[in-house]
């Protein structure tokens, strides 16, 4: 639907604002909840959709229209005004920048800044990742002798110290083995939760399991058809499914931070187009 | 939306019986209107890269059919998922595609992983074999055609010397744009576009550094817009 593309109201710039509202024989209806601004979708074979402004919005005094060089539709914007799709996303777009935003749910490092929130949403992660499935501990059973992996090697890949004199270490992804063949790599429901975008990290606060994605480590993100977020970090998989928002939006702010991130630490990340 | 996409399968499996691939031409003509031009282009044989914008999966169904035609044993680059199975790969089995895992190359949505995939991609190459592939790596959001492309075509073309022939389909994304995938709009205007071949480099580079391969990037980018008919697609 629309709302995945415009995530954003072009004309106030509210954040998922945009609702559309299927018709039968005639073009849906495109309405935004923030300024009450409402389009009607036309579809044009062979050519692309447009919308058409059918009703302006009440806060148009907080919209950038900022049509691009060379725009053949670059008219102000008004009541009746059609423009293609692809024209309302540049417009839309033009409206988006890092801006700092406050959650109480995630608590932030000194000097941290919160860029992005996002509600439900469910991860999934590789089924041996430690970060969220540790390998089962021994049972009592069977004596320490027994056990026939590295002591090293278990407490690396479980992210714990067999020792119980010695505190539980933090699994990084560091202690994860890296996998380059990911054929048989099946995903595994960690469970719902949220996900936040600081300047420094992807923080992932969910219901079974809280976890850090520096961004310093995040190798690429991207977008899986209009599904699911796809992440990378230090060769392990992880899928963002957000259930009331569109993945288009965490694209569109995670590629807007990665030049940040990459003149700051040198480290490239890979993001979808947006 | 999993009904749908089964009973779409079968549908195209009972196409495929009925008559075959030319079925399947048959009624995008008339739902479509799909028209194909400078199909004669399109290598018979010898060692090729076919690369395709990525507007809507019905268009690069029918894109790589019309490349199937000419070339029968081409490859195609399609995304892998998380469930070890090629989701394409399934797809096209549905339809009655007994060889479809052996003629995919994998994807992966995350940097670095297709490496393995892009040296067997290589060796294809090498053996004088053809691979489609979408060379923006993934569907437009918005119709246009993304800039820049994903490295991987130009790359191979560069590594390998093997030409280019860019075909394009022009009208597909309003048949199934990335942000309403669950439902087909018909009629459409689809016309499937083979260019000249394009050959980046006359003899393989072992060794094409970053520079190298963004400007072959762009010189794919500028021969894929100007048949998709865009003046300035940068997005």
């Amino acid at each position: 639907m629309i709302p995945t593309l415009l995530w954003r109201c072009p004309l106030c710039a509210a954040d998922d604002a945009l609702a559309q509202i299927p018709r039968l024989f005639r073009g849906d209806l495109v309405h935004c909840r923030a300024c009450r601004a409402q389009w009607r979708l036309r579809r044009v074979p062979g050519d692309d959709f447009y919308l058409k402004l059918t009703r302006d919005g009440d806060r148009r005094d907080m919209a950038l229209h900022l049509p691009t060089e060379g725009d053949r539709q670059s008219a102000p914007l008004q009541d009746g005004a059609e423009r293609s799709v692809a024209a309302w996303y540049d417009a839309m777009k033009a409206t988006v920048r890092l801006a700092p935003i406050h959650d109480p749910a995630l608590a932030l490092h000194p000097g941290e800044t919160l860029y992005l929130a996002s509600g439900p949403a469910m991860l999934q992660a590789e089924e041996d990742d430690p970060r969220f499935f540790p390998a089962p501990a021994p049972t009592t059973s069977v004596s320490r002798a027994e056990i026939r992996v590295p002591r090293s090697g278990l407490e690396a890949s479980a992210g714990h110290s067999l020792d119980p004199k010695k505190p539980a270490k933090a699994s990084s992804p560091e202690d994860a083995p890296h996998h380059m063949d990911k054929r048989a790599v099946r995903g595994r429901p960690v469970g719902a939760g949220r996900l936040f975008l600081t300047d420094r990290r992807l923080a992932w606060q969910g219901e079974a399991a809280a976890c850090d994605f520096p961004l310093a480590r995040l190798n690429s993100a991207h977008a899986l058809l209009a599904d699911g977020l796809v992440l990378m970090v230090e060769m392990r998989l992880y899928t963002v499914r957000f259930l009331r928002e569109s993945l288009l939006k965490w694209v569109t702010f995670i590629g807007l931070i990665a030049p940040q991130v990459e003149a700051a630490t040198g480290h490239r990340i890979a993001v979808s187009n947006f | 939306m999993r009904d749908g996409v089964a009973q779409g399968t079968a549908w195209l499996r009972l196409g495929r019986r009925a008559g075959g691939e030319r079925l399947l031409l048959l009624a995008a003509r008339v739902l479509a209107r799909l028209k194909i031009e400078g199909a004669e282009r399109i290598p018979a044989q010898g060692a090729c890269l076919f690369p395709f914008n990525h507007a809507s999966q019905p268009a690069d169904l029918l894109v790589n059919l019309v490349i199937r035609q000419r070339r029968p044993d081409a490859h195609v680059f399609a995304a892998q998922g998380w469930q070890g199975q090629n989701p394409l790969a399934r797809f096209l089995a549905r339809t009655g595609d007994r060889d479809a895992e052996a003629r995919l190359l994998r994807a992966y949505k995350a940097a670095g992983l297709s490496g393995g995939e892009l040296l067997r991609a290589y060796r294809i190459l090498s053996d004088d074999g053809a691979i489609a592939l979408a060379a923006e790596g993934e569907l437009t959001w918005d119709g246009r055609l993304p800039h820049p492309l994903a490295p991987g075509a130009a790359w191979l073309a560069l590594r390998t010397g093997a030409p280019l022939a860019p075909v394009v389909s022009v009208g597909g994304y309003d048949m199934q744009p990335r942000w309403q995938m669950d439902r087909l709009f018909l009629p459409g205007r689809l016309t499937i576009r083979a260019g000249p071949p394009l050959r980046l480099s006359q003899t393989p580079q072992t060794q094409p550094n970053r520079q190298a391969v963004d400007a072959a990037n762009e010189q794919l980018w500028e021969a894929m817009a100007a048949l998709v008919g865009e003046s300035s697609g940068i997005v």
